[in-house]
């Protein structure tokens, strides 16, 4: 019976010798390096690991029959994948290189010529499709308050959608879409719900006088959408869905066709929100906030017929319903499209052509009468050329810039009392890149704007210095910035409702602004630290007056005016960082003073906070290549700010203090096979709940929940 | 190659060129959108205002209202299909009566707070009426009643008389007639001192606590009853003009019902 028990013994035990095989060797970084603590686990099964001692050695026993990878992987370098083969024994070298996958994302805004987002020479705050798709953004502004502090959307008037970024309001801040400008404005901003997350690729943040490239109303910014236009494979379709508290309904369909030299990628979005109340206080600037619906179609089309040319045409409309007054919607719409031809000339040069075309109507919808009244019309006309030279062939050490746009903008408005305006604009840029050595980095550029509307013109002026070496980047620069008064602005004559006019004035100055900002920036591995400070200098800015009457029996009126300077000055410091064992974190304070020096004005915006923070932690684990997850945790903090309200009766203001608050949100998405993808999260996980609400609070009625259902074919 | 050169050269003039036609362009689509027909915005022609249409046989109607001034009281007499603007009294002329003048009042939320009061004359009636409107505020001669039924077409299905429902009178009131709405903004508002029917005046409600106001139609079909024993059925259709000017009132009527 022994004999049994102990032949069975040696069985189990050669069988199970005989199961396993050994892998062993080093891994280490380029530089020869031990990466002592890397992990090194089976591909296939991350239960099978171990990781890497003092000296980068590491052994691991696994089964003999396992025919796949094996893989190691270090905080701050990319993963490596290597073979199995049959041998009994494996010695394995691994060689890590250092991950800097965000930092060689090309970037676009800051120069207008293609850059690594390490050596752009102006700070670009860079947001990827894989921060989009954490975040679950439905639109600009819910990504931009989880992503950007010191960006905080509120409600104007109306319960229309005012934005403050450092400081500068809607109509200082440039939004383009794949860098063309968008028209129409409410309130003095665009409309955010036309800007959704779906087949974006990635968000470009320029901060700060923009205007030496872009012109007017880039004073404050610029916040570039590019959209994707890479596409692999011969046909994709991906399709999403999402439903939360309010009945909260999103939907989009994306599909794409590749096939030689044709790409293109075709979207659909909708969305949908049910008008919910809010915690009544005799105090709230708002009782309800209003539903409605939206629809964006959009096709692009890209032609390559050669590997110099490159054509592009797209083609959108968007639709939007908002039910202020149930029975007489709001309607707003897109129609817009443009041509757009890419010509690498030789090693050199390359220039751009393009035309756009974007005409943003807003119109009533009386429901009784199955009348649909169009009340505004804004139609821009835009094109545009941008040609560069590099001074030598084989680095772009030396690259000059040229271009030029022209716009025709049409505007007719309830807002007028005569009849539609336009006007012509054109411009010239011109921008000098010059590499100095490999340390020091001069971008200067220079542009003319001229308007037809009062022959009115602008030279505006930009330079930056670049300083790099090894994980250091300094930048500092000064960039000129202004805005022309808007059509609106200057031919406005509008009765509101029987209270009082608002005018235009005509005799308008452009608002001009000095921005003067320096940054540092620290990369090491998935470390990425940032610190920048800002002074802006805005003179003449253009809002409007305190209530006036001349005695003239015309009644009360407010009107367009410039004011005297205001310094807006800040900072922001971010760190993020990619931890051991798949945890993300990111963090972002920032500070922003205003300083207005002459008040005088029907203001309705509540300024920017003092201080805010984003926060975001996610922790993202592949269980199985046919499974993953990740849990995503993430907040922000707006401090209180104090201001005035100002009393249209007697012209005085008091003082009201808007009370600082914090929302944070919990995520876990699960990634199945690779193409279906499965979030549920609570939004408020706090339950925080505003009182009053005012005008700058967060629109929450307290803890809100999605469910989001993806599918990619 | 230079032949190549040229083709691209060609290609990029085409966007050119093409830009260049379409930059004249002045916007598109205008179908999809409706023109206001004759909107009725005109206040010169009050002649097309009042009992726009009647059918004696079904005892149905259509009145057309221009209600954008906040300083009269339309009058409306069913028996006679007439019309009568009579202004608002703005100062004292003779004796007080006691409670007519305008209260200006702070508005918060729902509550209000008087500031000041301005007496003035009273109000003015036209000689024959059983109906009055101001904006949306609805003054009858006898009482008001609501009902369940969305439109005047429910109700004649539904068969009912409503000679026993209880029909609610006028009752005074100083916070409801807008006067002077100059000072919207500050929330301080000028109220006539007037009696007003608030079952009838719950047709549209106007809520001014966070400005712009908000409109929301309760939809209903509204009884009167009048002092001379008839009765007339009224549905608000629509409170804007067909350019989407809010004050325009098209009401559909029963009379006598």
């Amino acid at each position: 019976m022994k004999k049994i028990i102990l032949y069975t013994l040696l069985l189990l035990f050669v069988g199970g010798a005989s199961a396993q095989k050994i892998v062993k060797g080093t891994v280490k970084d380029e530089k020869g390096t031990a990466l002592a603590g890397a992990t090194i686990c089976l591909t296939d099964d991350i239960t099978v690991g171990t990781t890497a001692d003092t000296d980068g050695a590491f052994v691991l026993k696994i089964k003999s029959d396992y025919k796949g990878k094996i893989q190691a992987s270090y905080v701050g370098y990319t993963t490596q994948y290597k073979d199995i083969t049959d041998k009994k024994q494996q010695n394995i070298a691994f060689t890590l290189k250092e991950d800097v996958k965000y930092l060689d994302q090309v970037v676009v805004t800051g120069t207008r010529t293609p850059k690594l987002l390490s050596e752009a020479p102006i700070q670009t705050r860079l947001i990827t499709s894989e921060d989009i798709e954490k975040t679950d953004a439905a639109n600009i502004t819910d990504l931009l308050q989880q992503e950007m502090p010191g960006s905080e959307f509120s409600y104007a008037m109306n319960q229309q959608v005012n934005m403050n970024m450092a400081g500068f309001f809607g109509q200082s801040v440039l939004f383009l879409i794949d860098g063309e400008r968008l028209s129409g404005e409410t309130m003095d901003n665009v409309d955010f719900q036309r800007l959704d997350m779906n087949n974006v690729e990635r968000i470009e943040i320029v901060k700060g006088a923009a205007s030496a490239l872009y012109g007017s109303s880039a004073a404050g910014g610029v916040i570039n959408i590019i959209t994707k236009d890479k596409m692999t494979k011969p046909v994709s379709v991906g399709l999403s869905a999402r439903y939360g508290s309010h009945n909260n309904q999103m939907y989009s369909a994306n599909i794409g066709l590749n096939k030689g030299m044709f790409h293109n990628m075709l979207s659909v979005n909708y969305t949908g929100i049910d008008t919910y109340t809010v915690d009544y206080n005799k105090d709230n600037d708002f009782n309800q906030v209003f539903g409605g619906n939206t629809w964006n179609f959009k096709d692009k089309l890209i032609l390559t017929p050669s590997d110099d040319l490159k054509f592009t045409a797209k083609a959108g409309y968007f639709f939007r319903e908002r039910l202020y007054n149930t029975d007489i919607p709001d309607r707003y719409r897109d129609f817009n499209g443009g041509l757009r031809g890419n010509w690498t000339i030789n090693d050199r040069s390359d220039m751009e052509l393009s035309y756009n075309f974007d005409q943003y109507d807003k119109s009533d919808y009386i429901k009784a009468k199955d009348l649909d009244i169009r009340d505004y019309s804004n139609v821009q006309n835009s094109v545009r050329a941008l040609y560069n030279y590099s001074f030598s062939k084989t680095d772009q050490d030396r690259l000059l810039t040229f271009g030029a746009d022209y716009m025709h903008d049409y505007l007719d408005s309830y807002q007028f009392s005569d009849g539609y305006k336009s006007q012509n604009t054109a411009d010239v840029f011109a921008q000098y890149d010059w590499n100095l050595n490999k340390y020091w980095e001069i971008v200067g550029a220079l542009r003319y704007d001229w308007f037809s509307d009062g022959n009115n013109s602008n030279l505006t002026e930009k330079v930056t210095i670049r300083w790099h070496k090894d994980a250091f980047t300094v930048r500092l620069g000064y960039g000129g910035g202004f805005r022309a008064p808007s059509l609106k602005e200057k031919y406005m004559n509008y009765d509101m409702a029987n209270i009082f006019y608002i005018r235009g004035n005509k005799d308008l100055k452009n608002e001009k602004s000095h921005n003067f900002n320096i940054s540092g920036e620290y990369t090491h591995g998935s470390f990425n630290y940032t610190a920048s400070a800002y002074y802006n200098l805005v003179q003449n800015r253009i809002t409007t007056s305190a209530l006036k009457n001349d005695g003239d029996g015309t009644g009360n009126y407010v009107q367009y005016m410039n004011i005297d300077d205001i310094n807006v000055y800040g900072g922001e410091i971010t760190a993020q960082c990619r931890l051991p064992l798949g945890l993300n974190a990111k963090v972002c304070y920032s500070y922003t003073k205003e300083e207005i020096k002459q008040m005088g004005t029907l203001n309705p915006y509540a300024p920017a906070r003092p201080h805010s923070l984003v926060f975001r932690m996610d922790y993202d684990r592949q269980v199985s290549k046919d499974y993953g997850f990740n849990i995503l945790f993430s907040g922000r903090y707006l401090s209180s700010v104090d201001s005035e309200k100002f009393n249209t009766q007697d012209n005085t203001s008091v003082n009201v203090t808007y009370p600082a608050y914090t929302l944070w949100k919990l995520s876990f998405t699960q990634r199945i096979m690779k193409k279906i993808r499965i979030s549920a999260a609570l939004d408020n996980l706090f339950n925080y709940i505003p009182s009053p609400y005012y005008f700058n609070s967060p629109t929450t009625s307290g803890r809100t929940f999605y469910i989001d259902v993806s599918v990619n074919l | 190659m230079r032949e190549n050169i040229l083709h691209k050269c060609a290609a990029l003039l085409a966007i050119c060129l093409y830009a260049v036609i379409f930059s004249s362009c002045e916007g598109m689509f205008d179908g999809i959108y409706d023109s206001p027909q004759d909107s009725g915005d005109d206040t010169s022609q009050e002649t097309k205002y009042g009992f726009v249409s009647y059918d004696s046989l079904s005892h149905k109607g259509v009145l057309y209202l221009d209600m954008t001034n906040y300083k009269r009281w339309t009058y409306l007499s069913f028996k006679d299909m007439t019309l009568q603007n009579i202004a608002i009294p703005e100062t004292l002329t003779g004796n007080w009566d006691g409670h007519s003048g305008i209260s200006y009042q702070y508005v918060n939320g729902k509550e209000y707070t008087l500031d000041t009061m301005i007496k003035t004359d009273a109000q003015t009636d036209a000689l024959y009426w059983d109906l009055a409107l101001h904006r949306f505020d609805a003054r009858v001669k006898g009482g008001a009643y609501m009902t369940d039924y969305n439109s005047l077409d429910e109700l004649l299905s539904s068969g009912k008389d409503f000679d026993n429902a209880e029909f609610v009178s006028d009752e005074y009131t100083d916070n409801q007639v807008m006067t002077d709405i100059s000072s919207m903004f500050s929330f301080r508002i000028g109220y006539q001192n007037i009696n007003c029917n608030k079952v009838l005046s719950s047709w549209l409600d106007m809520d001014i606590s966070t400005p712009p106001p908000i409109f929301t139609p309760s939809g209903k079909v509204y009884i009167l009853r009048f002092d001379d024993g008839n009765k007339a059925a009224l549905h608000l259709d629509s409170y804007v003009s067909d350019s989407g000017v809010k004050g325009y009132l098209t009401i559909s009527f029963i009379y006598p019902y």
